[in-house]
């Protein structure tokens, strides 16, 4: 086994495991869907769907059905509720990660390459700290690798299925990316201060290359 | 590495007289690879073709003027040089191009610079980076490219001071 911590920089230096994630199913829907038509039945007695009629005996009845809608809409609504927040730890959970190796990367010496490399600079650290708060969920889960470069600044690379790609460069004050994508020309974008539309605009061009992945 | 002035000059005038000027299209030429950060997944890095920090150059051994085991044996001497307690280096393998394969992908020019021990030394030619400054859109994808081109060999028994992997074909 190589003890060398940087050996398998496809492995994250930190994991946890994933948070359980809500997310609607069509059997939830399908029991509020059910419940709604159950209540409009109710209040169309004439077609005996429910087994009691519109007589005043089943007045309580009819509101205790009207009980277990409004909770079970109540339920829903937290559901969804604790779906988003789980989302939002699920990015927290991704840039975590990466802010993790970002700064392993910065434990590097002198020369780690054979051929004169510095290590990451602090400030390249940041940057790249602050463009990874920055992109979508989206683009952070499909990001396929992270790695430092010899003078001091940090690559990122995504690609999709038909070999389209982005990548980044992310230095001390800037980032520099070119986005190549099949019967386009390929674009090059230089020493681009980094700043919320500027990354903004790199988000989008990310999306373009991996919502397309099959 | 120190060398001698005479030393120096013996290298010179041995390659001058062995080693022609002008490298070929068709010359194969080799990237040590001594860092396992070269690598994901068996995968070569764009990082492998960094230039040297404040320059535009890429070192490369022209394998037409050397072996497969002479390369091993400096790849590994570079290795334990760069080597040290908190980041062990050790010779990965190599990862082979042709000039003319490296001019397509973007590279300017491959330009003969020996050094002593290493007579067929070039440089491999690209636009240039600087310290801590995003390295250029273009020279990413000339990078891209080159990865893209570049086969690569790992050494299957790293330990030995010859090369028996397979032999270094483009």
């Amino acid at each position: 086994m190589n003890n060398n911590k940087f050996d398998a920089g496809d492995v994250p230096a930190f994991t946890r495991p994933p948070m359980p994630v809500y997310r609607s199913t069509a059997f939830d829907k399908m029991i509020i869907v059910g419940a709604v038509a159950g209540a409009l039945t109710f209040a169309q007695p004439d077609y005996k769907l429910l087994p009691f009629s519109n007589e005043k005996g089943d007045v309580e009845q009819v509101y205790a059905i009207a009980d277990c809608l409004s909770q079970l809409i109540t339920t829903f609504q937290k559901w969804e509720e604790r779906s988003a927040t789980n989302e939002q730890t699920k990015k927290e959970n991704l840039v975590r990660d990466l802010v993790s190796q970002i700064f392993s990367f910065r434990s590097l010496d002198n020369n780690w390459d054979g051929y004169d490399a510095i290590p990451v600079s602090a400030l390249a650290a940041s940057a790249t700290t602050t463009v990874i708060r920055l992109l979508s969920e989206e683009s952070l889960e499909q990001l396929q690798d992270i790695f430092p470069n010899t003078n001091g600044t940090i690559s990122l690379k995504w690609s999709n299925s038909f070999d389209e790609k982005v990548s980044l460069c992310v230095g001390a004050y800037d980032m520099s990316y070119y986005v190549a994508k099949l019967q386009h020309e390929v674009a090059f974008i230089d020493a681009v201060e980094i700043s919320a539309d500027s990354i903004s605009a790199l988000d989008n061009e990310i999306q373009s290359i991996v919502s397309v992945n099959v | 590495m120190r060398f001698s002035p005479l030393s120096q000059s013996m290298c010179d005038l041995l390659s001058k007289l062995f080693i022609p000027a002008h490298v070929d299209e068709s010359e194969r030429l080799v990237r040590f690879l001594l860092s396992p950060l070269h690598f994901k997944n068996g995968k070569l890095r764009s990082n492998a073709f960094n230039p040297t920090k404040g320059t535009p150059e890429v070192s490369v051994t022209r394998l037409d003027y050397s072996t497969e085991n002479k390369c091993k044996r400096l790849a590994k001497k570079v290795a334990k040089k760069a080597s040290s307690t908190k980041n062990p280096k050790e010779f990965k393998g190599f990862g082979l191009i042709t000039k003319g394969i490296a001019k397509i992908c973007g590279a300017k020019d491959v330009v003969r610079d020996p050094i002593c021990g290493n007579p067929a030394h070039a440089e491999l030619l690209l636009p240039g980076t600087k310290e801590n400054a995003a390295i250029s859109a273009r020279l990413q994808y000339v990078q891209d490219q080159l990865v893209s081109k570049t086969k690569v060999y790992l050494d299957p028994h790293p330990n030995l001071r010859k090369w028996d992997g397979d032999s270094l074909t483009y």
